[in-house]
Protein backbone atom coordinates (compact mmCIF):
# COMPACT_ATOMS: atom_id res chain seq x y z
CA UNK A 1 0.00 0.00 0.00
CA UNK A 2 1.21 3.24 -0.74
CA UNK A 3 0.57 6.04 1.63
CA UNK A 4 1.03 9.74 1.07
CA UNK A 5 1.22 11.23 4.24
CA UNK A 6 0.92 15.64 4.04
CA UNK A 7 1.88 17.41 6.68
CA UNK A 8 1.68 21.10 7.48
CA UNK A 9 3.62 23.70 8.99
CA UNK A 10 1.26 25.85 11.18
CA UNK A 11 3.13 29.00 11.61
CA UNK A 12 1.75 29.16 15.12
CA UNK A 13 2.53 26.52 16.64
CA UNK A 14 5.46 24.80 14.34
CA UNK A 15 6.85 22.01 14.73
CA UNK A 16 4.88 20.47 17.81
CA UNK A 17 2.77 16.76 17.73
CA UNK A 18 -0.10 17.56 16.18
CA UNK A 19 2.00 18.75 13.69
CA UNK A 20 3.00 15.31 13.20
CA UNK A 21 -0.23 13.12 13.86
CA UNK A 22 -1.18 12.42 10.67
CA UNK A 23 2.24 10.64 10.37
CA UNK A 24 1.94 8.87 14.09
CA UNK A 25 -1.30 7.88 12.93
CA UNK A 26 0.09 6.21 9.49
CA UNK A 27 3.43 4.38 11.92
CA UNK A 28 0.84 3.15 14.58
CA UNK A 29 -1.47 1.64 11.99
CA UNK A 30 0.81 0.53 9.49
CA UNK A 31 2.28 -2.85 9.93
CA UNK A 32 3.79 -4.70 6.68
CA UNK A 33 7.01 -3.49 5.71
CA UNK A 34 5.87 -3.77 1.63
CA UNK A 35 3.98 -0.28 2.70
CA UNK A 36 5.39 2.59 1.16
CA UNK A 37 5.50 5.88 2.63
CA UNK A 38 5.91 9.30 1.48
CA UNK A 39 5.49 12.45 3.37
CA UNK A 40 5.27 15.79 2.05
CA UNK A 41 6.02 18.74 4.02
CA UNK A 42 3.99 21.63 3.09
CA UNK A 43 3.29 25.10 4.40
CA UNK A 44 6.53 25.92 5.54
CA UNK A 45 9.13 29.05 4.23
CA UNK A 46 12.93 27.85 4.86
CA UNK A 47 13.93 28.13 8.27
CA UNK A 48 14.46 26.75 11.88
CA UNK A 49 10.60 25.33 11.66
CA UNK A 50 10.48 23.76 8.58
CA UNK A 51 13.68 22.00 9.69
CA UNK A 52 12.73 20.99 13.16
CA UNK A 53 9.21 19.66 11.16
CA UNK A 54 11.50 17.61 8.78
CA UNK A 55 13.76 16.41 11.30
CA UNK A 56 11.29 14.74 13.61
CA UNK A 57 9.13 13.24 10.74
CA UNK A 58 12.40 11.87 9.41
CA UNK A 59 13.50 10.94 12.84
CA UNK A 60 9.93 9.25 13.36
CA UNK A 61 10.45 7.26 10.11
CA UNK A 62 14.01 5.71 11.25
CA UNK A 63 12.55 2.86 13.06
CA UNK A 64 10.25 1.98 10.01
CA UNK A 65 11.63 -0.83 8.01
CA UNK A 66 9.52 -0.26 4.79
CA UNK A 67 10.40 2.50 2.02
CA UNK A 68 9.65 5.79 3.69
CA UNK A 69 11.24 9.44 2.22
CA UNK A 70 10.44 13.32 3.52
CA UNK A 71 10.28 15.83 1.50
CA UNK A 72 9.30 19.59 1.34
CA UNK A 73 7.01 20.81 -1.18
CA UNK A 74 7.37 24.40 -2.41
CA UNK A 75 5.11 26.63 -4.31
CA UNK A 76 1.78 26.03 -4.31
CA UNK A 77 0.50 23.60 -1.80
CA UNK A 78 -2.66 22.20 -2.72
CA UNK A 79 -2.03 22.08 -6.52
CA UNK A 80 1.43 20.14 -5.58
CA UNK A 81 -0.13 18.18 -3.68
CA UNK A 82 -2.53 16.99 -6.64
CA UNK A 83 0.22 16.65 -8.99
CA UNK A 84 2.35 14.41 -7.10
CA UNK A 85 -0.45 12.28 -6.98
CA UNK A 86 -1.15 11.54 -10.38
CA UNK A 87 2.61 10.78 -10.97
CA UNK A 88 2.26 7.49 -8.99
CA UNK A 89 -0.60 5.35 -8.00
CA UNK A 90 -1.00 5.93 -4.27
CA UNK A 91 -3.99 4.00 -2.58
CA UNK A 92 -4.09 6.90 0.68
CA UNK A 93 -3.57 10.43 1.51
CA UNK A 94 -3.70 11.28 5.00
CA UNK A 95 -3.68 14.95 6.87
CA UNK A 96 -4.44 16.86 9.00
CA UNK A 97 -7.96 17.19 9.43
CA UNK A 98 -7.73 20.93 11.01
CA UNK A 99 -6.83 22.98 14.49
CA UNK A 100 -9.32 23.24 17.30
CA UNK A 101 -11.31 26.67 18.49
CA UNK A 102 -10.30 27.07 22.33
CA UNK A 103 -13.77 25.63 23.23
CA UNK A 104 -12.94 22.57 21.49
CA UNK A 105 -14.29 23.08 17.95
CA UNK A 106 -12.80 21.20 14.74
CA UNK A 107 -11.93 23.88 12.00
CA UNK A 108 -10.83 21.88 8.95
CA UNK A 109 -8.20 23.70 7.46
CA UNK A 110 -8.59 24.93 3.64
CA UNK A 111 -5.82 22.64 2.83
CA UNK A 112 -8.29 19.37 3.66
CA UNK A 113 -11.40 20.88 2.28
CA UNK A 114 -9.57 21.63 -0.80
CA UNK A 115 -8.07 17.93 -0.98
CA UNK A 116 -11.56 16.44 0.12
CA UNK A 117 -13.06 17.42 -2.13
CA UNK A 118 -10.43 17.50 -5.53
CA UNK A 119 -7.85 14.10 -4.08
CA UNK A 120 -8.84 11.31 -6.81
CA UNK A 121 -7.57 8.81 -4.27
CA UNK A 122 -8.93 8.14 -0.38
CA UNK A 123 -8.81 10.55 2.01
CA UNK A 124 -7.66 10.15 5.48
CA UNK A 125 -8.22 13.72 7.79
CA UNK A 126 -6.39 12.76 11.70
CA UNK A 127 -7.30 14.56 14.40
CA UNK B 1 -32.91 43.17 8.72
CA UNK B 2 -31.94 41.91 11.98
CA UNK B 3 -32.93 44.33 15.30
CA UNK B 4 -30.14 46.31 16.51
CA UNK B 5 -28.09 45.12 19.39
CA UNK B 6 -26.75 47.50 21.65
CA UNK B 7 -24.80 47.73 25.12
CA UNK B 8 -27.99 48.68 26.84
CA UNK B 9 -30.23 45.70 25.77
CA UNK B 10 -31.84 43.92 28.84
CA UNK B 11 -29.98 40.32 29.19
CA UNK B 12 -31.51 38.49 31.99
CA UNK B 13 -29.00 37.51 35.07
CA UNK B 14 -29.56 34.19 36.10
CA UNK B 15 -30.44 32.29 38.49
CA UNK B 16 -34.25 32.04 36.95
CA UNK B 17 -36.78 29.86 36.11
CA UNK B 18 -38.61 29.44 32.76
CA UNK B 19 -41.57 27.59 31.72
CA UNK B 20 -40.33 25.73 28.32
CA UNK B 21 -42.77 25.24 25.42
CA UNK B 22 -43.79 22.02 26.56
CA UNK B 23 -44.67 23.08 29.97
CA UNK B 24 -41.67 22.05 31.70
CA UNK B 25 -40.60 24.19 34.81
CA UNK B 26 -36.61 24.41 33.71
CA UNK B 27 -34.06 26.87 35.72
CA UNK B 28 -31.08 28.46 34.35
CA UNK B 29 -28.21 28.90 37.51
CA UNK B 30 -24.95 29.89 36.75
CA UNK B 31 -22.24 26.54 36.07
CA UNK B 32 -20.46 26.23 39.82
CA UNK B 33 -19.99 22.93 41.92
CA UNK B 34 -21.93 20.83 39.12
CA UNK B 35 -19.39 18.90 37.45
CA UNK B 36 -20.44 15.61 38.22
CA UNK B 37 -23.96 16.23 36.96
CA UNK B 38 -22.15 17.75 33.70
CA UNK B 39 -19.89 14.66 33.01
CA UNK B 40 -23.51 12.49 33.09
CA UNK B 41 -25.13 15.47 30.98
CA UNK B 42 -22.36 14.65 28.17
CA UNK B 43 -22.31 11.26 28.82
CA UNK B 44 -26.11 11.18 27.86
CA UNK B 45 -25.60 13.22 24.91
CA UNK B 46 -26.63 11.28 21.96
CA UNK B 47 -23.29 10.84 19.64
CA UNK B 48 -25.61 11.19 16.23
CA UNK B 49 -26.44 14.80 17.72
CA UNK B 50 -22.63 16.09 18.03
CA UNK B 51 -21.01 18.92 16.04
CA UNK B 52 -17.64 20.46 14.72
CA UNK B 53 -16.29 17.70 16.94
CA UNK B 54 -17.96 18.21 20.21
CA UNK B 55 -19.09 17.10 22.67
CA UNK B 56 -16.10 14.80 23.42
CA UNK B 57 -17.39 11.10 23.99
CA UNK B 58 -16.61 9.25 27.21
CA UNK B 59 -16.16 11.09 30.77
CA UNK B 60 -12.05 10.41 30.27
CA UNK B 61 -12.39 13.06 27.30
CA UNK B 62 -15.32 15.26 28.90
CA UNK B 63 -13.36 16.01 32.13
CA UNK B 64 -10.77 17.79 30.60
CA UNK B 65 -12.71 19.34 28.35
CA UNK B 66 -15.65 20.46 31.39
CA UNK B 67 -12.41 21.80 32.75
CA UNK B 68 -11.35 24.24 29.89
CA UNK B 69 -15.23 25.29 29.53
CA UNK B 70 -15.00 26.39 33.39
CA UNK B 71 -12.27 28.74 32.65
CA UNK B 72 -15.14 31.35 31.91
CA UNK B 73 -18.46 32.14 32.82
CA UNK B 74 -21.08 29.14 32.38
CA UNK B 75 -24.78 28.50 32.50
CA UNK B 76 -26.68 25.13 33.41
CA UNK B 77 -30.19 24.51 32.56
CA UNK B 78 -31.41 22.26 34.97
CA UNK B 79 -35.27 20.14 34.89
CA UNK B 80 -35.77 18.39 37.85
CA UNK B 81 -32.74 16.46 38.94
CA UNK B 82 -30.45 16.80 35.47
CA UNK B 83 -29.06 18.94 33.88
CA UNK B 84 -30.24 19.17 30.21
CA UNK B 85 -28.51 22.48 28.85
CA UNK B 86 -24.87 23.90 28.83
CA UNK B 87 -23.75 26.98 27.39
CA UNK B 88 -19.81 28.54 28.29
CA UNK B 89 -17.95 31.31 27.25
CA UNK B 90 -14.71 30.28 27.04
CA UNK B 91 -11.34 32.74 26.73
CA UNK B 92 -9.80 32.84 23.62
CA UNK B 93 -6.40 34.61 24.86
CA UNK B 94 -7.17 37.09 22.34
CA UNK B 95 -9.66 39.29 24.36
CA UNK B 96 -13.04 38.14 23.19
CA UNK B 97 -14.76 34.25 23.90
CA UNK B 98 -15.82 31.79 21.93
CA UNK B 99 -19.55 30.64 22.51
CA UNK B 100 -20.64 27.40 22.90
CA UNK B 101 -24.12 25.59 23.86
CA UNK B 102 -25.22 22.21 24.22
CA UNK B 103 -29.01 21.03 24.76
CA UNK B 104 -29.78 17.47 25.35
CA UNK B 105 -32.04 16.25 22.55
CA UNK B 106 -35.87 15.93 24.10
CA UNK B 107 -35.83 19.70 25.58
CA UNK B 108 -34.47 20.94 21.82
CA UNK B 109 -36.94 23.19 19.76
CA UNK B 110 -38.64 24.02 23.53
CA UNK B 111 -36.96 27.89 23.80
CA UNK B 112 -34.88 26.11 26.52
CA UNK B 113 -31.30 26.95 23.96
CA UNK B 114 -31.99 30.62 23.45
CA UNK B 115 -32.80 31.42 27.27
CA UNK B 116 -29.94 29.50 27.89
CA UNK B 117 -27.82 31.86 25.69
CA UNK B 118 -29.62 35.26 26.92
CA UNK B 119 -28.88 33.97 30.24
CA UNK B 120 -25.35 33.12 29.14
CA UNK B 121 -24.32 36.74 27.51
CA UNK B 122 -26.30 38.15 30.74
CA UNK B 123 -23.70 36.65 33.12
CA UNK B 124 -20.79 37.41 30.57
CA UNK B 125 -21.35 40.62 30.52
CA UNK B 126 -22.14 40.83 34.33
CA UNK B 127 -18.61 39.39 34.56
CA UNK B 128 -16.46 41.61 32.41
CA UNK B 129 -16.60 39.79 28.39
CA UNK B 130 -17.16 42.29 25.99
CA UNK B 131 -17.49 40.32 23.05
CA UNK B 132 -18.87 36.53 21.83
CA UNK B 133 -18.09 34.53 18.86
CA UNK B 134 -18.72 31.51 17.82
CA UNK B 135 -18.57 29.10 14.52
CA UNK B 136 -21.25 26.83 13.57
CA UNK B 137 -21.62 24.45 10.70
CA UNK B 138 -23.82 26.26 7.87
CA UNK B 139 -26.31 23.82 7.42
CA UNK B 140 -27.24 23.67 11.13
CA UNK B 141 -30.31 26.03 10.61
CA UNK B 142 -31.83 25.40 14.16
CA UNK B 143 -28.84 26.35 15.64
CA UNK B 144 -28.19 29.69 13.53
CA UNK B 145 -31.36 31.10 14.17
CA UNK B 146 -30.58 29.98 18.09
CA UNK B 147 -27.64 32.64 17.48
CA UNK B 148 -29.72 35.43 15.39
CA UNK B 149 -32.59 35.41 17.78
CA UNK B 150 -29.38 36.17 20.80
CA UNK B 151 -28.45 38.61 18.76
CA UNK B 152 -25.11 37.63 16.73
CA UNK B 153 -24.61 38.32 13.36
CA UNK B 154 -22.73 36.57 11.05
CA UNK B 155 -18.73 37.70 10.96
CA UNK B 156 -17.47 35.81 8.48
CA UNK B 157 -17.21 31.87 6.64
CA UNK B 158 -14.65 29.47 6.40
CA UNK B 159 -15.57 26.57 4.33
CA UNK B 160 -18.47 24.23 5.70
CA UNK B 161 -18.45 26.84 8.81
CA UNK B 162 -19.93 30.04 9.37
CA UNK B 163 -18.13 32.71 12.16
CA UNK B 164 -20.98 34.73 13.99
CA UNK B 165 -19.96 37.72 16.53
CA UNK B 166 -21.45 40.35 18.85
CA UNK B 167 -20.52 42.57 21.43
CA UNK B 168 -21.90 42.83 25.11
Amino acid sequence: MNVLVVLELDPDTGADDDALAPLDWVLQRARRASDRIAVLLVGAAPGAPAEALEERATRRLGSWPGIAHVRRLPGEPPREILRVLGHEPWDELVVSGGTRTPAGKIRPGSLAEYLLLNAPVTLTLVR
Amino acid sequence: MSPVRSATEILPLPPFGLQDALGRRVFIRPAGEDTEALVAFYERFDPADRAQGLPPTGSARIRPWLAVLAEGPGVVAWHEDHAVGHASLVPDGRGAHELVVFVLQGYRGTGIGTTLVRALLGLGRARGVTRAWLTVQRWNHAAVSVYRKTGFERAGEEGLEIIMSRSL
